[in-house]
């Protein structure tokens, strides 16, 4: 509490010194804001990233270790290429790397289908495919895990079905690489898919239209007109399934048997019996070293250039319909996908209603009995189900989470996109840095960062709280800088001229213009925050265990009635968890004409 | 009326390496209109924007009222701003728009929305109260700009081109109610504009700009026909340069010889030698070419412009712009003319 508080002191007499030295004339709030969330950023993301990068260069005394860092970071288990040659695994650097290049090939691909499908093709139930798409965003990814298993498995309804219909004995394919990327595949195509929506509707039909009055043919059009401008795009939702799949930790846990990757090797040598925090940090940085690079080259190959073609003004003309050919193949991929998804969800949701998967396919409310039990005693009402505890703990930790996450960076946002201050650009960086670490990593930041003093967290709600906050913070960060971009700055100036200080601009004119970059802020957090296992798995004790780290638990000990009972019980709740925060922030008012906001006739 | 004078002294302002306002004085006498004119990029949008307290200069003071008001920020200063996109707010009503300084200023609700009623009247906007920005045409959003800056009765009301949005008949009438208003309650206006026109028909003092730098001020009539820069001439009057020599100077007058034509001019300050002569288009008469003619052109082309006819004419020295009034070309193009010149759009230039 006393450092806390000479913390603070020290950034308030800091404060004051800049406004005296006339830096910042006058625009306190904003330097106290800056200040706050650049101290956040730092202790909290900057802080436990170098402290592992730095605990992965010391041996267990302490002491800088080159050669031990150096043998640590080239592990055969790391790099072989064994598997290459046909004899055993290949290392986990590269099962990681062909694995993310697998699933961000195909989630972009699938989730570019069905763009052009919805946005181009007439088709009937577009709204419900829409729908589709958000459910998988309240998905903890592992659930599709789980799903699989009981789809597929040694088990599994098909498995079963073929043996019974056809006499064909099942097989382990699901275990491995293929479970792992088909898993990924319908966890992450939702998310292309809402990059990719975007990216497809942003290319103005006029500039087709243009193409097709200049003679190009509806295939040239599309590939030399439509297809670069959504390079860019495609690139972005590439990067996004690819970091996703690095990221991932739940599905190759229970997918991936011998198919080691990064996020499953960092866990067992933290979580094992071997408990080697250098090793882990060495892996970490690999993975981190990976994610990074993935950025890089999305940079390279992208540029800053931008493609936008959203000018703002009112652009006439209708998105091209789609060529009956490329209307089929899109048709062929994506209708067989969607059934697929459904099938997934249905297993996912309904799972928790049958005996034993595989054997006794009766009807049961037993999982949901052992799970959620409540009883009446005589000291009142007994949360006596088993999963009572984990759950109100994640309910309390996301909701505290999610405010704070969503506050923390649309201030962020607002001093990255209005402030005018050096080192603007670092300070960016330093708030969406861990967007490109991947959740494990930050995991481990976390427990090496916070274990000893100055801030000793270890085992504490706190810990996990912060966790997610910054974890998801470039979420805010990144639609805050996007709804800023669009709402031109003489609003804010005209408020500041009509005598506002700027905190009542804030409140009063930014704030409900910003209202659905809050909204979805809110959202992201509260759900990912629900659904995150990677980055708290290290981080949970006894008493602060939540749902994600419960149900992989029971799933990994095989007891998927439970897990998927507890899955669909979690699904439900963010549910409506999204729609109570929808009613609370409510809806910008614009009147009748929906219209860009310039602040004026533009 | 509480309008108040303002003064820059020597206020710099720069981007990086750019000087987007470089040493600029002037004064804005209490009660009158001002326009700050001149090309874009020239500086005039940053000053206005210094005078709001948006922007803070690196050099120089600027005063309100006679005090020191450099230091003070956008909220502190006596000052409102009609914005070029008028930067009302979408998500409230015409109402709430107006009434929002006086409120942010600490009056009750009720008071507040009073005061805006009442300003929404004088604006001619009663009976709109209730609507959302967007529902309205671009005419009726200035004016609600407009009512949103009067409401607090400033000491100083800012134009950032408030006409550039507008359709061209729409522009004439809402530049004269301004002027109208202007005088009307006596404010004190700085007003940014590029259109040489507005800049000519509603100010009481212009001021224009290039580059940064101030590069005559005075009131409107006189820079019109007295430009004492080319650059004036031209931005103002769209005159004709044209190199000439002075012959004689007598008496404040000089002879002036351009082209094989003399013409006697006010010397202003000017000595015998080369000098540079600004001609306006309207000041240079066109007749057929006839023998023995002093200075003949070629006529490059003929546009009507409604009440004028505009003519390239190629001569001897250089391309001339030439406006004649009437609706119907007198010379067809490739034709032979005279050129001669009228006293009073002549001027020397620096």
């Amino acid at each position: 509490m006393l450092q806390l508080g000479t913390a603070l002191f020290s950034l308030c007499l800091a404060a004051e010194a800049c406004l005296r030295l006339g830096w910042w004339r006058g625009e306190r709030f904003a330097l106290y804001l800056l200040l706050a969330c650049a101290a956040l950023v730092l202790v909290f993301v900057f802080f436990p990233v170098s402290t592992l990068l730095v605990s992965a260069v010391l041996d267990e005394h302490g002491t800088l270790a080159a050669a031990e860092f150096w043998r640590r970071l080239s592990a055969e288990r790391t790099w072989s290429l064994a598997c290459l040659a046909g004899r055993g695994a290949c290392g986990a650097a590269w099962n990681t790397l062909s694995l993310a290049l697998l699933t961000a090939s195909g989630t972009t691909l699938l989730g570019l289908v069905f763009a052009l499908l919805v946005t181009r093709a007439k088709l009937p139930g577009r709204r419900a495919l829409r729908l589709l798409t958000v459910l998988p965003i309240i998905t903890p990814p592992f659930v599709i895990g789980l799903a699989l298993i009981l789809l597929f498995g040694r088990s599994g309804a098909v498995n079963a079905m073929l043996e019974s219909a056809f006499g064909i004995t099942p097989t382990r394919w699901i275990y491995g690489l293929p479970g792992v990327v088909l898993a990924q595949l319908l966890a992450y195509t939702p998310v292309a898919f809402l990059v990719l929506i975007g990216v497809v509707e942003g290319v103005s039909p006029t500039l087709e239209e243009a193409s097709r009055t200049l003679h190009a043919s509806e295939r040239q059009t599309f590939a030399r007109v439509s297809l670069p401008l959504m390079t860019p795009g495609i690139a972005n939702a590439f990067l996004v399934g690819f970091i996703e799949s690095i990221a991932d930790f739940g599905n190759p846990l229970l997918l991936g048997a011998n198919f080691n990757v990064l996020a499953t090797e960092i866990y067992f040598a933290i979580v094992g019996a071997q408990y080697d925090q250098g090793k882990a940090a060495a892996l970490a940085i690999v993975l981190l070293a990976i994610a990074l690079a993935a950025f890089a080259l999305q940079r390279l190959v992208v540029g800053r250039g931008s493609f936008v073609t959203l000018t703002g003004k009112g652009d006439a003309g209708v998105p091209r319909a789609m060529v009956r050919g490329a209307r089929v193949t899109c048709l062929a991929i994506a209708l067989p996908w969607t059934a697929l998804t459904v099938a997934v969800y249905a297993m996912a949701l309904f799972g928790g209603f049958v005996e034993i998967w595989g054997r006794d396919h009766s009807f049961t409310l037993r999982h949901y009995a052992k799970a959620f039990s409540l009883e009446w005693t005589v000291n009142g009402l007994l949360w006596s189900g088993a999963a009572w505890s984990s759950f109100w703990n994640t309910l309390a930790f996301a909701a505290v989470a999610a405010p704070l996450s969503a506050a923390i960076g649309l201030a962020c946002a607002w001093l990255i996109e209005r402030g005018r201050f050096a080192g603007r650009r670092v300070f960016e960086f330093l708030t969406l840095v861990s967007f490109a670490v991947p959740g494990t990593v930050l995991g481990i930041a976390y427990v090496l960062a916070f274990n000893t003093p100055p801030i000793e967290l270890t085992g504490t709600a706190a810990i996990i709280v912060l966790s997610f906050v910054f974890r998801n913070l470039p979420v805010g960060v990144r639609g805050g800088v996007a709804a800023l971009a669009q709402i031109d700055r003489s609003l804010e100036e005209a408020s500041l001229t009509l005598g506002a200080r700027v905190a009542t601009g804030l409140r009063r004119v930014l704030l409900p213009l910003l209202r659905p970059a809050l909204v979805a802020a809110l959202v992201y957090g509260f759900v990912r925050s629900v659904t995150t296992v990677s980055a708290i798995i290290f981080l949970v004790s006894g008493e602060t265990e939540v749902a994600t780290t419960y149900i992989i638990g029971r799933a990994v000990n095989g007891d998927y009635g439970v897990a998927s009972a507890y899955s669909a019980v979690l699904i439900l709740m963010m549910v409506l968890a999204v729609l109570l925060i929808q009613w609370l922030v409510g809806e910008r008012r614009l009147g009748r004409r929906a219209m860009v906001i310039t602040g004026g006739a533009g | 009326m509480n309008a108040a004078g303002v003064e820059f002294r020597g206020v710099t302002r720069r981007y990086g390496d750019v000087v987007a306002v470089d040493d600029v004085t002037f004064r804005i006498e209490a009660g009158t209109l001002t326009t700050l004119v001149g090309p874009s990029g020239c500086g005039k949008t940053t000053t206005l924007r210094m005078l709001a307290g948006l922007e803070p200069p690196d050099a120089g003071t600027i005063h309100i009222a006679g005090r020191d008001a450099t230091r003070l920020g956008a909220a502190e200063r006596d000052v409102s701003l009609v914005f070029q996109s008028y930067a009302l707010f979408p998500h409230m009503s015409v109402l709430e728009n107006v009434a929002y300084g006086p409120s942010v200023r600490g009056q009750a609700r009720r008071a507040a929305a009073e005061l805006a009623r009442v300003t929404l009247e004088g604006v001619g906007l009663a009976g709109l109260e209730g609507r959302m920005p967007s529902e309205l045409s671009g005419g009726q959003q200035q004016r609600v700009a407009l009512a949103r800056a009067l409401v607090l009765e400033p000491k100083v009301l800012l134009f950032d081109e408030p006409l550039s949005n507008l359709d061209a008949r729409l522009r004439r009438r809402v530049r004269e109610d301004i002027r109208d208003l202007q005088q009307r309650l006596g404010l004190t206006v700085a007003y940014v504009t590029h259109d040489r026109e507005e800049a000519l028909a509603v100010s009481d003092r212009v001021i224009v700009m290039d580059r940064g730098r101030i590069i005559e001020q005075g009131r409107p009539l006189e820079l019109f026909l007295a430009p004492r820069t080319a650059f004036v001439a031209d931005f103002l009057g769209e005159a004709n340069l044209a190199e000439a020599r002075i012959a004689s100077v007598a008496n404040g007058r000089a002879v002036v010889q351009c082209a094989g034509l003399s013409i006697e001019l006010d010397a202003r300050g000017h000595e015998m030698g080369t000098a540079r002569l600004a001609l306006r288009p309207d000041a240079v008469q066109l007749a057929a070419a006839r023998e023995g003619d002093a200075f003949v052109g070629e006529v490059l082309h003929a546009a009507h412009v409604g009440r004028f006819v505009e003519y390239d004419v190629r001569t001897a020295a250089g391309d001339w712009f030439v406006a004649r009034p009437g609706a119907e070309a007198q010379h067809a193009v490739g034709s032979r003319v005279a050129l001669s010149l009228h006293r009073d759009g002549a001027v020397l230039v620096d």
